[in-house]
């Protein structure tokens, strides 16, 4: 082997690590420097090499696996495919909502606002009201009435179960709950504003809100009461106080 | 074990050797991130085929490069080389310039003799190994290897002759 030779075996594997035959003692000897050269350029390659890795990466590749593991059978295709459907269905569906004036098709936000809340509040407070029976009478509600300028001028036409004040939104109303045609009903009566009369149905509630002047009357029953005839009841018999 | 946590120790043990081999297959952090990504997804798909675990390696590696072929074919295009970055000479002895200088010569080099330079320094693969991922016999392997590091030494000492000349 030429010095040539042993130069270019040199360069090619450094480490010597699959040499079939070693160089000999004296031919290391004779390219010392040589082969510490090469050793310490291939140290600078390995160092230049080693660039810097995303730290997270390991974490993203194996969330990029677990959500194809999650959408199977979809393949990665149709999926992208479905979703990027999807974003354009709800970009357009996005367009539409903001380019419509939906007032007049659906409940505007305000009866949605009163209607959820009265509904959510009958709903959270009945195992706590259920089981009451205070036999509340006129006078008391009338007087709970009074901070919302409001009066019945006749006796309640229906038995009295329960009486409050309670928070209602952002707002405060009177909370009562009476014995309806079928079962309990609860009303309540807020400052907040609405336009027009409205029935409503919701979570297996049927509801009626009733405009005061600067306030509403809001009824809810379970499914099956007439709110509708029972608000056209209260509505002649509840006044402002003037 | 099971496949998945055959998986997540594959990709722990692994992630790092591939992103590197990535980026000096093609010399971006994003597309190298890519390609990881791909050839990570694809493992998890055939894991039942790999067999014997010391394998994995080059298993995963040869997984990348046909990925970054299939890259080549859907783009149609080579890749605009790195800019040289004035790396003609390198003017300064600080270490961290060294490094980038290093580098940028190692970018320079043909990617036949930086690929089996990459799978030989840090991939601690031996000429055969090499030879059976990128499909060449070992001879040329080595050849390659050989011209690798020759360009790489010639690109030094020249910075150096011209280190030199200025500073004289």
């Amino acid at each position: 082997m030429d010095d040539l030779e042993i130069r270019r075996r040199i360069m090619s594997d450094p480490k010597q690590k699959e040499a079939d035959t070693p160089l000999s003692a004296e031919q290391t000897e004779a390219n010392a420097k040589f082969i510490d050269d090469i050793l310490k350029l291939d140290n600078q390659i390995e160092q230049a090499m080693h660039v810097e890795v995303p730290d997270d990466l390991a974490d993203r590749i194996l969330f990029n696996q677990s959500a194809e593991v999650e959408a199977t059978p979809f393949t990665r295709k149709a999926m992208k495919r479905t979703m990027a459907l999807a974003a354009s269905v709800a970009f357009a569906a996005g367009l539409l909502v903001g380019q419509i004036n939906w007032t007049p098709l659906v409940v505007s936000p305000a009866y949605a606002s009163l209607a959820d809340t009265a509904v959510q509040h009958v709903l959270d407070e009945s195992p706590f009201i259920d089981p009451l029976d205070e036999q509340v009478s006129s006078y008391q509600i009338n007087m709970k009435l009074k901070p919302f300028d409001y009066a019945f001028n006749q006796n309640f036409p229906y038995h009295v179960y329960y009486l409050n004040h309670c928070g209602f939104g952002s707002a405060n109303a009177m909370h009562m709950v009476f014995q309806g045609e079928k079962g309990r009903v609860t009303l309540f009566v807020t400052g907040i504003d609405s336009a027009n009369a409205k029935s409503f149905q919701k979570q297996g509630m049927s509801g009626a809100i009733t405009p005061l002047n600067g306030a509403s009357m809001i009824l809810v029953g379970e499914d099956g009461e007439d709110v509708a005839k029972i608000a056209e009841k209260l509505a002649p018999i509840i006044k402002p106080i003037s | 074990m099971d496949k998945q946590k055959r998986y997540e120790a594959l990709v722990r043990a692994y992630h790092r050797d591939l992103y590197r081999y990535a980026y000096w297959l093609c010399k971006d952090g994003h597309i190298a991130e890519d390609l990881v990504q791909e050839t990570c997804l694809r493992a998890w798909r055939a894991l039942d085929s790999l067999q014997d675990e010391k394998a994995a390696k080059s298993w995963l590696i040869t997984i990348l490069r046909r990925e970054n072929a299939r890259r080549f074919e859907r783009k149609q295009l080579e890749l605009v080389d790195i800019d040289d970055h004035s790396g003609e000479a390198k003017t300064s002895d600080d270490p961290k310039h060294q490094h980038e200088w290093l580098q940028n010569q190692i970018m320079k080099l043909h990617v036949d003799y930086r690929e089996p330079l990459f799978l030989q320094v840090i991939g601690g693969f031996s000429g055969e190994e090499i030879g059976d991922i990128l499909d060449l016999n070992t001879n040329t392997v080595m050849t390659r290897l050989f011209r690798a590091r020759n360009q790489l030494k010639e690109m030094l000492d020249e910075s150096e002759v011209k280190k030199g000349v200025h500073n004289g």
